[in-house]
């Protein structure tokens, strides 16, 4: 019985594994999280296009990437461009995310933006190519190759007549999405067991007194809390990132893990100047089911518009 | 979709965790299981192992330009570092990422060669704005922190200073 039932028990498994990665459904998730990368890059990069002339510039103290592995036909991206190029170049970042975020042209905006960070990485960026910036940028390769823009997009808008119009697209980006985010959670999370610096809440109470703290941080640690008190936010920060990677796929409690990463980033921008982490917020929403997604997605938006026209 | 397309999302998906599972273990044990070339491995693992350690000191960036007398002018970075937190900031002055490369390729002078970069573009802007310095020095000031204030111990009695970086 059981040489019999294993080879169709792995022929179901090998199905359902093909159509948890490879079926098609709803794009409304992809979207959300299209627009969301979207507004998040408009903003972190908008900050920048008035001082573009002093940091990617002739004009700026930039110290391009030192990469011997670049190919000579390539080395013309480490010499600083003059300054009106610069602007230039983060103004045309901004067109493409622009474009991205109201989804036309979405393919090519992702594929001018990711070149464009590809010579913000060599002429200045590989300085501070933190977690956040190589998730966003592994995040627009993969919505590169994504129906992203096949709702709430300018694209269905005048295919369709309609920015709700929408077509199936396939899952596989959004599961890789939520994969990677899976991923990163899980080692943030496990190797704060084994991290020295992690075993008790001093890393804590001296990060708020850090080049990171911000005022409230430096606020918080002059009211002279006992240790003891980081010992327990240590222990709370550890929990949460702990087990958040299992949290989020779990249909029962995966909306307090929203809520808990959501806070989690709130308060790490608020206190340690580091808000950038915040553009996670939106992706959990490829987290749920595309169909599940859909739904919620449609009546929070419908919940919105009851609102704006009642008041 | 086609077979084909299938087979080649498959073979994605699986190099993808693969990856993952690489990377995961380098976070967890910081050995390498040498599936994947390292800078690619390395991509991944710096997505999921940000902020391991802490310190307990501040540094920042000091620039000076040598005058005519022979005196070191003190030379405001700040407005060569815009739309930065200090953080941001603080990283860059401490060419961070330079340390993890010169320790990765082996090569124990490559933050000193490129801190002498530095300088050597710093005495060049200045220069464009009618500062002509003979010479310009980048030093490290170190302090512990406190409670009261990123600089609140920055005195003399509590701040070390080094030079990191000089033009000839």
């Amino acid at each position: 019985m059981n040489r019999i039932s294993l080879p169709h028990r792995l022929a179901a498994w090998v199905r359902a594994w093909d159509r948890w990665w490879m079926r098609t459904g709803p794009p409304h998730a992809q979207a959300f999280a299209r627009i969301g990368i979207g507004i998040y890059l408009l903003v972190a990069f908008g900050i920048k296009l008035p001082a573009a002339p002093m940091m990617y510039s002739t004009e700026a103290l930039v110290l391009p990437a030192n990469a011997p592995w670049l190919p000579d036909v390539l080395r013309f991206a480490l010499v600083p461009p003059p300054p009106h190029i610069a602007t230039l170049l983060v103004s045309l970042f901004l067109t493409a995310t622009v474009l991205m975020t109201i989804g036309y042209a979405m393919r090519l905006s992702i594929a001018v933006m990711l070149l464009l960070y590809g010579w913000l990485y060599l002429i200045d960026m590989h300085q501070f190519w933190v977690t956040y910036e190589k998730l966003i940028s592994l995040a627009l390769g993969i919505l590169l190759l994504s129906g992203a823009d096949k709702t709430w997009s300018l694209r269905m808008f005048l295919r369709k007549g309609a920015w709700t119009a929408w077509e199936p697209v396939s899952v596989l980006p959004q599961r890789l999405i939520a994969f990677q985010i899976t991923a990163t959670y899980l080692g943030v999370g496990w190797q704060k067991m084994w991290l020295p610096a992690w075993r008790d809440g001093d890393i804590l109470y001296y990060s708020f007194i850090s080049r990171w703290g911000s005022p409230p941080a430096y606020w918080l640690a002059r009211l002279g809390l006992p240790y003891q008190a980081y010992d327990i936010m240590n222990v709370g920060v550890k929990f949460f990132e702990v087990t958040m990677p299992f949290g989020l796929w779990m249909p029962s409690l995966r909306k307090w893990y929203f809520l808990a990463g959501a806070g989690f980033h709130i308060f790490i921008a608020v206190f340690l100047e580091i808000w950038q982490f915040v553009v996670l917020i939106p992706l959990y929403i490829l987290f749920l089911e595309p169909e599940d997604a859909k739904t919620m997605l449609e009546r929070s938006l419908q919940a919105i518009k009851r609102r704006l026209s009642s008041t | 979709m086609k077979l084909s397309v299938r087979i080649v999302a498959h073979a994605v998906i699986l190099t993808y965790i693969v990856l993952t599972i690489e990377a995961f273990a380098y976070t967890m044990s910081h050995r390498k299981l040498g599936i994947f070339p390292w800078p690619v491995a390395r991509y991944f693992y710096a997505m999921m192992a940000p902020y391991q350690g802490y310190q307990r000191w501040n540094y920042d960036l000091v620039a000076e330009g040598k005058a005519d007398d022979g005196t070191w002018q003190p030379i405001d970075l700040l407005p060569y570092y815009p739309t930065y937190s200090r953080g941001q900031r603080s990283v860059r002055y401490g060419l961070i990422t330079t340390h993890w490369q010169g320790d990765a390729r082996g090569d124990p002078t490559l933050v000193e060669r490129r801190y002498g970069e530095l300088a050597q573009r710093l005495q060049m802007l200045e220069a464009r704005k009618g500062n002509r310095y003979s010479a310009v020095r980048l030093s490290l000031d170190e302090w512990p922190e406190s409670p009261d204030g990123f600089e609140a111990l920055r005195t003399s009695a509590f701040t070390m200073r080094r030079i990191v970086g000089q033009t000839l």
